[in-house]
């Protein structure tokens, strides 16, 4: 059985065998080169063409064929004759073109006929004009190194195996006519029944058993990783199934309050969830493929199912971007207000961090806070850390024009225009706690159960009558504008140490000088 | 080497007097030239008979007709023009000189009858 080619010579058509068609393929190349310098090249060319369908028509019809076979071209060719016997009436530019030997540029294919794992080796050492055994020694060398393995993989798929004749003999750099085909063409012919004669005599060379040994191991080795891939690839994929259920479930049930869960819009949280599954599915079951193919090399996938994975992945990104960018919209306005309350006025305040962001009952009890204020409100432990939330509470400590000290809490938040922000500011909300001098500070600003995160910021700025002594807690420094505590107190204290500060008419200032001079003489020791 | 060119040279000013007078003979088909070449020894494959006759078309000693085929494309019939036919003329008056001096030339010598070529 050989396939066939449908080939068409100035309107006729033949049914040719491949290996006879590659043939006078390389014949008619070779005339078109020949008559190339010639001006009447066309015409010569379409003479010859049309004497060759005649002649295969009427080979055909004495031997009753179809098909027109190698020997049929082979005998064709030669009545037609080698250019190099149409030399006689050429001119002289077109003779030297024939003359000349003519050596195409050497392509770089992987030689499988002499190969070891890809052929990769063998071909480089025809591109290159050398022996095989030399380039092996360097990718021996290199594997040592470390860069081989992968190297020789990536070179395996990017390079393009010899497969034609034509290919094989570009490889070798042999010029390509059909002197050189037929040779090329006979010596396989040779080497084969050569083959064929001494398959049971002779024992296989060592190195050649060797050879495939490496081979088998290295095919089996990157099966091995295929099959890690393929393994790793499926669980991956399941447990993404399993998490989607379980997270549209558990996100649009209200559970996961955490940034950055917390600002999708409920209309939205299923479709971005599908849409980012989506995005990860989708490669994840591309590499599932690609594994499955570097094992099972009969498995196959046709183009349409990787063109529509493609596609869909494209419309989950572009539904992705989508509803991010509605949410983004979310952020358009900002709009703020403020709370200004009186504070018992004092000769100095404890100003401390709340260290319990849990409002217990006990806490309601000692700071006697009307519970309905704070009802429903989300509070989030200490313990989780206040990186899950953005910090969204600053504080400012100002001389006050007036004898009573004051604290304003000015609420901003964001929305898609300016009602949406300012409902938002509001449905924030901030506690904060007097007891005498003491001023309880909570470090968040908290958000109604089932409201979205929208920038909820809280600014509060605490006017103070001058004069005033302030004892402020260490902790409450990364909250603190225009002032650092570190200033006002020894280096490695703890959290909870406080630091001396008084209110004068250019602003705070450290009540411990020493403790200031002190720091500025280490400094200085140090420097 | 000088063997073989010599040869080209005698053969490639003969081929086209050859040529000249089997079209002479009246409108002919390049195969039928080619079957007349071959016997008479002078043309060794068909190749070499296009780039000739295309030659000889483009100097204007020849034209040709496109005739219906029974088997296959239409084929080409050459004929010679009325400036091939003068050609042919001069041509005929050039052998009829060279081969009485080739005749001449040869006189008195012995030629070994050799079936090289």
């Amino acid at each position: 059985m050989n396939k066939t080619i449908i080939i068409n010579i100035n309107g006729i058509i033949f049914h040719i065998e491949e290996d006879a068609y590659e043939i006078l393929k390389t014949y008619m190349t070779e005339v078109k080169r020949h008559f190339a310098y010639s001006s009447d090249s066309e015409e010569i060319v379409t003479d010859i063409e049309n004497r060759l369908a005649e002649m295969f028509s009427e080979k055909l019809s004495i031997d009753n064929r179809q098909v027109i076979i190698t020997t049929d071209v082979e005998s064709i060719t030669e009545r037609m004759g080698n250019v190099s016997d149409f030399d006689i009436e050429t001119d002289d530019q077109a003779s030297d073109l024939n003359n000349g030997q003519y050596h195409p540029e050497r392509k770089l294919f992987r030689d499988t006929d002499d190969r070891i794992i890809g052929g990769v080796c063998a071909g480089f050492a025809h591109y290159l004009g050398t022996e095989p055994r030399w380039i092996r020694l360097l990718a021996i060398i290199a594997v040592v190194f470390g860069i081989g393995i992968p190297l020789y993989i990536v070179l395996w798929l990017i390079i393009p195996k010899a497969i034609t004749r034509a290919d094989k003999m570009a490889m070798k750099g042999e010029p390509i006519n059909i002197q050189t085909f037929k040779k090329n063409f006979d010596e396989e012919i040779e080497g084969l029944k050569h083959g064929l004669k001494n398959a049971h005599i002779e024992a296989k060379p060592i190195i050649k058993q060797l050879g495939r040994f490496i081979e088998k191991a290295g095919i089996l080795i990157i099966k091995a990783l295929g099959g890690i891939i393929l393994f790793s690839g499926i669980s991956a994929l399941f447990a993404l199934c399993i998490g989607l259920i379980t997270f549209l479930g558990y996100w649009n049930s209200n559970q996961l309050n955490i940034f950055p869960f917390n600002i999708v819009n409920p209309g939205y949280k299923s479709v971005i969830t599908i849409s980012a599954f989506t995005l990860i599915f989708i490669p994840l079951t591309a590499l599932v493929i690609f594994a499955a193919r570097v094992i099972f090399t009969k498995f196959s996938v046709s183009k349409t199912v990787y063109f529509g994975m493609l596609i869909v992945w494209l419309s989950a990104l572009a539904v992705g971007v989508y509803h991010a960018s509605k949410v983004g919209a979310e952020f358009n306005e900002e709009a703020k207000f403020s709370i200004t309350s009186d504070l018992k006025p004092a000769p100095e305040y404890y100003i401390k961090l709340n260290p319990d962001r849990f409002l217990t009952r006990e806490d309601s009890i000692e700071y006697n806070i009307n519970a309905s204020d704070f009802k429903e409100r989300i509070i989030i432990s200490n313990k989780k850390g206040d990186f899950n939330q953005p910090r969204n509470v600053s504080l400012r400590i100002i001389k006050g024009d007036v004898t009573t000290p004051v604290l304003i809490q000015e609420f901003s938040s964001r929305g898609s225009d300016f009602e949406t922000a300012l409902t938002n500011a509001k449905g924030a909300g901030y506690r904060f706690i007097q007891t005498d001098s003491l001023i309880l500070l909570d470090g968040i600003t908290h958000i109604k159960k089932g409201e979205l995160w929208r920038d909820q910021r809280v600014q509060l700025t605490l006017k103070i009558p001058e004069n005033t002594r302030l004892h402020i807690e260490s902790a409450l420094n990364r909250y603190l504008e225009d002032y650092n505590l570190w200033e006002c107190q020894p280096r490695h204290v703890k959290n909870d140490h406080l630091s001396e500060w008084i209110m004068t008419a250019e602003g705070l200032k450290c009540r411990n000088d020493s403790l200031q001079n002190k720091e500025l003489n280490d400094s200085v020791q140090t420097h | 080497m000088i063997v073989e060119n010599t040869q080209t040279q005698m053969r490639k000013g003969i081929l086209e007097y050859c040529i000249l007078s089997i079209i002479s003979r009246g409108e002919i088909y390049a195969s039928d030239i080619i079957n007349e070449l071959t016997k008479a020894k002078l043309l060794v494959v068909e190749g070499t008979l296009y780039p000739l006759l295309t030659r000889l078309k483009n100097n204007g000693l020849l034209s040709y007709n496109w005739k219906e085929s029974t088997s296959g494309p239409p084929r080409k019939y050459y004929v010679l023009s009325p400036a091939g036919l003068e050609v042919l003329r001069r041509l005929d008056g050039t052998w009829e000189e060279l081969s009485y001096a080739v005749k001449v030339s040869l006189e008195g010598r012995k030629i070994e009858k050799n079936n090289q070529d």
